[in-house]
């Protein structure tokens, strides 16, 4: 009974099986057949399409004409090609008639609709035509069952599809839509809400993403705090004046926010054109320096020394150098960074005192602001370099003058009269520090000059490691120049004798070994 | 006498076939799951993209680390293929972790570096580096040399030497997908919680041509073997881990491309070097972690990003990957064995640990013994012939289910093998997989498992035999 019980149970088991396994390979075929059609009819439509829209992209057709021209597009796949084809040719200057050529197609009736419902929807639409300002209400609660329900992903995602298409309409349009959709239960739908509002550029968002930001920072947002920051930062230098109330919020991780946002708007704008202290819309220089660069909190000090950086005037220089000896590391840190320009040659010596700093990220980082100043600044790190007597403070400038490619300096000076001097001193630092890799290979390698390899002969020894004595054998075995001839003359010295004889290897020093912490 | 083995072999056939109901019927629910979830994510992905991210001022950046052993065939490859991905900031750290061959040389003369000594500052215990090798016109390459400790102690020096809030692990031997960084970070950018590890699919390089560090054609390689992996390797990663990663109980993440978050992997301690998988025991480290501490935190599987990597082309190589894997699973499932129904981890105690210490770490040993113990059932009489077809029938065909339904999936997403031909040899094979190549890797999973306990716990290396052949395609 029990065997015909099993056998009964395998047997539907199997059969539930079979009959899924040729489900899912039908529906392989269909998906197969369905695409290669669908796609065939949207290369086809893209052809049929494609003058009617040129034309209305050259301006040769008004959007009721070009609309009346592809409204004859009435499957999806020939939508769908309409639509790619109008949306690759959206920017921000063609975004008044593209959005009437939509509205006249009925895409954006159709894309309120998914998003909003039918007559909330219309609504929003009619609201955006009469041209009305958009209902920015950040005080609105979400909630209800049918909102519980409406946050479903599988319901979510044509919603944020559609609020996609909405949000690269007209900035004047779009705002109506994204106002709203900030109001949705869905995270992703809100994502693209938010997204859409740095696309716009509206100064009546700033508020609503500030306000999102406040909310994602109390951790009550499930939209991302980084996402809400991408969208501020798409703002510009005009619009840095809305920022300003929120450096006095009552929260310094909002205040944190609000600067480091400023600061990355600051600084996109500044890799287009250098910036100064009038560059920055009135009012804006006054409250960094005299609110966030004097803040409480550490951080945000850190934030408005590197908005600092960029306004390269007396003022912030003064601002800056205080912040330099400020008793936080990170505050030094990024005030280190913030001076790395020409605008702030003054700071020089206060970049000097702060390679001996006690954090080796502050000492890494000045250490790499130096030499942004070129060779003049750069003979002081060396000259401070040589003087120094703490081994970390050795180290981190070694570490840095070696990523940074500045030994070419060095080596290109080792054989002059006027700095030679110093780069050969700088080369015993080296040495006796136990970093010679670098400069070793500098003396087996025939691309450095004559004169700069015979110097490194004499500047290594004081501190020969094995990697030394053997580059000096190859040398005095294969040139039979000065080099080969000097390199002969060391090896036949006492040390010389003892490396060659390998008598005591390990009493040459370290072979190039590893830094310390 | 022969009625007691027979009733034996009856206890037997019902565990097995116990086993086999509730392994398939999890196996169904996850399928449902991650059609539901793979789907919408693959239908938003597709639309959105990923500009917003790539220009982004406040995307962080990553450091790629690159645990090397003897690699002297393909790590150029990899790293031209990490150099030309599309993500706005990122360090590349190759760690050559005592190389005999020419994996170092091959570097040096490829990037014009140059060695320093630079400093090493040891914040997760490792072997210390004995040589650095950089060139400051290529800053963001670093190559690291330390004396062999094996990939987890090689991982460690990489984080040690990052200096990004991120870094992705990066085998050696694989290529990345252009884009593939910036989907592993997207859902770290949107995620309002701290996610700690982003992990992607992997996917296998066998038959494609690669070029300049990129895939240039995909196609489907040629021995039967391969082509089993191939459908292994969809049905894994669109199938369950997309399943657990929905919800929100994420347990394994390939260490092949995976980011993580430098300061909380150093808070867990870095990699241990006490179980052969080091990316499962990462996972299971960081959940304890978090957990402990009492933070809110994600661990999350995406299905988009793309790391494509060498599969084993001999049966012998196959056996040691496979050995070696059940074996890190079973060490991992052991070590944080608090972790097994533990109502404080919440999802991750109740279903996902269980589904991998007793399905997915031990369960081989049931499947393997009813690979044997059911037909030898029928030879001695102990079961009719049409019960035993029926059962047969059952399993190959729910094998079949699965593999057809990843392909479906593939197909219906992500369409990486976009040919006909190749849509009737992944079906084809969805369905010839399940009848010889299944058993044969179940008897090496049990393999592993039983390594384990009879204490063989060492590290099997797998031989790269098509890494010259992408090599010499790179040259081309």
């Amino acid at each position: 009974m029990l065997l015909e019980d099993l056998t009964a149970i395998v047997l539907w088991l199997l059969l539930a099986v079979a009959s899924l396994n040729f489900v899912f390979l039908c529906f392989l075929a269909w998906r197969r057949y369905s695409r290669k059609r669908y796609f065939r009819l949207k290369d086809a439509a893209r052809l049929r399409f494609r003058d009617a829209v040129g034309d209305f992209s050259d301006g040769k057709l008004t959007p009721t004409q070009a609309a009346a021209a592809l409204s004859r597009a009435g499957t999806r796949a020939e939508q769908d090609a309409v639509q790619e084809m109008l949306m690759a040719l959206l920017d921000r200057a063609s975004a008044p008639r593209m959005t009437q050529l939509f509205y006249e197609l009925g895409y954006i009736e159709s894309w309120a609709r998914i998003t909003f419902g039918r007559s909330r929807g219309r609504a929003l639409m009619a609201a955006a035509v009469r041209g009305e300002k958009p209902q920015i209400d950040p005080g609105r609660v979400r909630g209800g069952w049918l909102n519980w329900v409406r946050g479903f992903r599988i319901l979510a995602v044509p919603r944020a599809l559609a609020m996609d298409h909405l949000g690269r309409l007209d900035p004047a349009f779009a705002l109506h839509f994204a106002a709203e959709a900030l109001h949705d239960p869905a995270a992703i739908v809100r994502q693209v809400a938010v997204y859409t509002m740095g696309h716009i550029r509206h100064p009546a968002a700033i508020p609503l993403l500030l306000q999102e930001m406040e909310r994602a920072i109390g951790a009550q947002n499930d939209v991302s705090l980084r996402t809400t920051k991408t969208t501020l930062v798409c703002y510009k230098m005009e619009d840095l004046p809305y920022f300003l109330p929120s450096l006095q919020h009552s929260q310094w991780r909002m205040r944190f926010f609000v600067i480091d946002s400023m600061r990355e708007i600051a600084r996109l704008a500044d890799k287009a054109s250098p910036l100064t202290a009038a560059s920055f819309p009135p009012g804006v220089c006054d409250a960094v320096v005299d609110r966030a660069a004097v803040d409480k909190y550490p951080d945000v000090r850190a934030r408005a020394a590197a908005l600092m950086g960029l306004f390269r005037d007396a003022r912030s220089t003064e601002a800056l150098r205080r912040l330099l000896q400020d008793e936080n590391e990170f505050v030094r840190l990024h005030a280190v960074r913030a001076v790395a320009d020409p605008a702030y040659f003054a700071l020089v010596p206060d970049l000097l005192a702060r390679i001996g700093d006690t954090k080796w990220r502050v000492r890494e980082a000045a250490t790499k602001s130096l030499a942004q100043f070129g060779r003049a600044a750069v003979d002081q790190l060396y000259a401070a370099f040589v003087q120094s007597s703490d081994q970390y403070v050795s180290e981190q400038i070694a570490d840095e003058i070696q990523r940074l490619g500045l030994l070419s300096y060095v080596l290109g000076s080792l054989a002059a009269a006027q700095d030679g001097q110093l780069a050969r001193a700088v080369c015993q630092k080296f040495a006796l520090l136990g970093k010679t890799s670098l400069l070793t290979t500098a003396l087996a390698s025939g691309e450095v000059p004559l004169p700069a390899r015979l110097a490194l002969i004499d500047t290594l020894a004081i501190a020969p490691t094995e990697a030394y004595w053997r580059v000096l054998e190859r040398i005095s075995h294969g040139d039979r120049g000065p080099l080969g001839e000097r390199a002969q003359t060391m090896l036949n010295s006492p040390a010389g004798k003892k490396a060659v004889s390998g008598e005591s290897a390990s009493s040459f020093g370290a072979s190039g070994g590893v830094g310390r912490a | 006498m022969h009625s007691t083995v027979l009733q034996l072999f009856d206890y037997a056939n019902a565990v097995i076939l116990i086993y086999f109901i509730v392994t398939n019927g999890v196996y169904t629910m996850l399928m449902m799951l991650s059609l539901y979830s793979v789907t919408l994510h693959a239908k938003l992905s597709a639309r959105k993209g990923y500009a917003d991210i790539a220009d982004s001022p406040v995307t962080p950046p990553v450091a790629l680390i690159v645990p090397a052993h003897n690699e002297e065939h393909s790590i150029v490859a990899t790293v031209h293929s990490l150099m030309r991905l599309n993500y706005p900031e990122r360090e590349i750290i190759v760690v050559d972790d005592g190389s005999t061959d020419g994996t170092v040389a091959q570097l040096v003369a490829a990037f014009g570096l140059t060695r320093m000594d630079l400093i090493y500052r040891e914040q997760i215990k490792a072997l210390a580096p004995t040589a650095f090798y950089f060139n400051p016109a290529r800053p963001e390459l670093i190559v690291v040399s330390k004396p062999n400790g094996g990939k987890p102690d090689a991982l460690n020096v990489g984080i040690n030497m990052a200096r990004s809030p991120y870094f992705c692990t990066v085998d050696a031997d694989c290529i990345i997908e252009r884009d593939a960084l910036l989907r592993l970070m997207a859902p770290i950018l949107h995620s309002s919680v701290q996610t700690v590890v982003s992990g992607g699919v992997v996917r296998i390089v066998n038959g494609c041509t690669v070029k300049d560090g990129q895939i240039t054609k995909i196609d489907l390689p040629k021995s039967w073997i391969e082509r089993c992996q191939v459908v292994e390797y969809i049905r894994t990663f669109l199938f369950g881990r997309p399943a657990w990663n929905f919800l929100n109980a994420t347990f394994i993440v390939s260490g092949a491309f995976c980011m993580l978050h430098r300061e909380t992997v150093v808070l867990a301690g870095g990699f241990s070097t006490d179980t052969v998988t080091e990316d499962i025991d990462m996972i299971a480290s960081l959940h304890r972690h978090m957990r402990g501490k009492g933070w809110k935190y994600k661990i999350v599987f995406t299905t988009d990003p793309i790391c494509w990597t060498e599969a084993p082309r001999t049966l012998k190589m196959l056996a040691r990957q496979r050995r070696r894997w059940q074996l890190g699973l079973t060490q991992t499932v052991v070590k944080y064995d608090k972790l097994i129904i533990n109502p404080r981890y919440g999802l991750l105690g109740l279903f996902s640990m269980p589904f991998h210490a007793y399905i997915e770490a031990l369960g081989c040993l049931i499947e393997a013994a009813g690979t044997i113990l059911i037909p030898f059932s029928f030879l001695i009489g102990a079961m009719p012939l049409s019960l035993f077809i029926l059962i047969m029938a059952l399993a190959i065909g729910y094998g079949t289910l699965l593999s057809v339904g990843s392909v479906l999936l593939e197909e219906s997403t992500w369409r990486r093998y976009p040919g006909l031909k190749h849509l009737g040899i992944l079906l084809l094979y969805a369905i010839a997989e399940n009848v010889g190549y299944r058993q044969i890797v179940t008897f090496f999973r049990a393999q592993g498992v039983l390594r384990y306990f009879f204490g063989r716990r060492k590290w099997e290396s797998v031989e790269h035999k098509g890494a010259r052949e992408l090599a010499v395609a790179h040259e081309a």
